[in-house]
């Protein structure tokens, strides 16, 4: 989690070298399609599916830490007087743990949201956009336009409308949270 | 009813849980494992297939990345005095002769000036602006804050260009005095949001009790809370130089030759034939290292830092 995106990520394109990598041997043993029948960063639709992967085990502590500091934010005596209340654990889940841990949830929800929304490092490593544009995200898109074909003004403009979209919708997002911190 | 308390567990649900995290955590750290012990691979044994999970170690990897090789005709190898030192000979075994030292040490070194000289920087602005904040009646305040923070909304790429076109004007692309200031301009959002809510916790009486003693302001700043906020200093300058030292898209952008960092530098490790495993690993190995330590000694403040000071335990 703290660890650098670049590093951690070009590392993770020997891990899904398409003859030798560690992760086509695992799902090789795992699932017995032969290793060298697919390739996770090449053509054949696995690209995005292999940014996702390394996402979600970079990030999935960082959500954990948020949600714990939420569930160590719930007194016991709330769980206890529900228990004399004869209610079930279920229902204690819902009525109680969902609504206390909800505000902390939304946080992780607006951070990932936009870290994501600017992902650079990882996908320019992992796989700069290909095959193809499968995986052509917005700053690889305004990289290529901005730094390879020198086109400054259309970049410039492109740049301002993600700034716009992003801050305005992570405003709006900040108001609902707000409401749910009240009630 | 049952006799324990009702927010302990049952000891099933206890094993089920303590298993499931346990996986999790193999999952999780494999990755990173893998490049640990594939720094210590050689070449060959890198990238065979199936993957070798005993293996003889090497210092091949960590050789190859602070050293350029070429290769020699057979009759001039031959005709070699023997190796004198053992990384000599590490590398003779590859059938090469040692050229000279890598740019890595160079790259390594960039990224620590870099990383300190923005994290004193942004840290030392970062203070007294989160100190007027916490306490001065400031117009716009939370407008202000907010504003601050946008500046982590945009992508990088979208920031490099403008500042691209404007380091060129002033001569300041590819230097480390460019790079500490971008840096700092990046970090210094951080810093104030985190340092503010550290101050805050401080109670105000102890200023105004040094205040009436006839303490100036800024007396009253450094003798009463700058002392009490040291522990969230020195976290919030882990993170800066965390973040610092992590950057990586500004750093690919605006640097080339002189002021590149770390992270840009370690993919390009090219070895025979294709990227040389091993030496990117032992190369992300070093690299790595100081965070991992860093982190763990945060790990009290490292919610509070990764959200902005938005969730505090």
């Amino acid at each position: 989690m703290m660890l650098s995106p670049a590093v951690v990520g070009n590392f993770w394109t020997f891990l899904y070298q398409p003859q030798i990598g560690l992760v086509n041997y695992v799902v090789e043993v795992v699932t017995g399609t032969p290793a060298s029948s697919f390739s996770m960063l090449g053509p054949g639709g696995l690209a995005p599916w292999s940014i996702i992967i390394v996402d979600t085990w970079m990030w999935t502590p960082f959500v954990m830490l948020i949600c714990l500091a939420g569930l160590r934010s719930i007194p016991d005596y709330i769980y206890e007087a529900a228990e004399v209340d004869r209610a079930s654990k279920w229902r204690q889940f819902w009525t109680i743990t969902v609504p206390m841990v909800l505000p902390f949830l939304m946080l992780a929800v607006l951070f990932r949201g936009i870290e994501n929304f600017k992902m650079f490092d990882m996908v320019n490593l992992l796989t700069g956009g290909g095959p193809g544009n499968e995986t052509l995200l917005t700053s690889i898109d305004l990289k290529r336009e901005a730094f390879e074909k020198w086109r400054t003004g259309y970049s410039s403009a492109y740049a301002i409308i993600l700034f716009v979209t992003v801050f305005g919708l992570a405003s709006i997002y900040v108001k609902a949270l707000n409401k749910v911190k009240e009630r | 009813m049952s006799a324990y308390s009702v927010t302990e567990p049952s000891k099933a649900s206890k094993w089920v849980a303590a298993a499931l995290v346990a996986l999790y955590t193999i999952i999780t750290l494999l990755p990173l494992v893998w490049i640990i012990s594939t720094s210590f691979k050689s070449g060959p044994d890198s990238i065979s297939y199936p993957p070798k999970v005993v293996f003889e170690p090497s210092l091949e990897g960590y050789v190859n990345l602070f050293t350029t090789r070429t290769r020699i005709a057979a009759e001039d190898f031959a005709a070699l005095p023997p190796p004198e030192t053992w990384y000599d000979e590490i590398v003779r075994d590859q059938g090469m002769v040692i050229a000279g030292p890598s740019r890595f040490g160079e790259r390594f070194l960039n990224s620590v000036i870099i990383g300190f000289g923005s994290t004193f920087l942004s840290i030392f602005l970062g203070t007294l602006a989160a100190y007027a904040f916490s306490r001065f009646k400031v117009p716009l305040k939370d407008d202000l804050l907010f504003f601050i923070l946008s500046t982590r909304m945009m992508p990088p790429i979208a920031v490099a260009i403008p500042i691209y076109l404007m380091y060129r004007e002033l001569g300041l692309s590819d230097t480390h005095l460019g790079m500490i200031l971008l840096y700092t301009a990046v970090n210094i959002s951080l810093a104030v949001w985190l340092l503010k809510g550290f101050i805050d916790e401080i109670p105000r009486e102890y200023e105004e009790a040094a205040l009436i003693d006839g303490y100036t302001r800024f007396q009253a700043f450094r003798k009463v809370v700058l002392p009490q906020a040291a522990t969230g200093i020195a976290s919030t300058a882990i993170f800066c130089l965390i973040f610092a030292w992590n950057e990586y898209a500004f750093a690919v952008l605006l640097t080339s030759g002189n002021a590149q960092t770390a992270p840009p530098f370690i993919p390009t490790i090219i070895g025979v034939g294709g990227q040389d495993w091993p030496a990117v690993a032992a190369g992300a190995t070093l690299f790595l290292l100081p965070v991992m330590i860093f982190t763990i000694l945060l790990r009290k403040h490292l919610l509070r830092g990764i959200t902005f000071g938005a969730v505090r335990k």
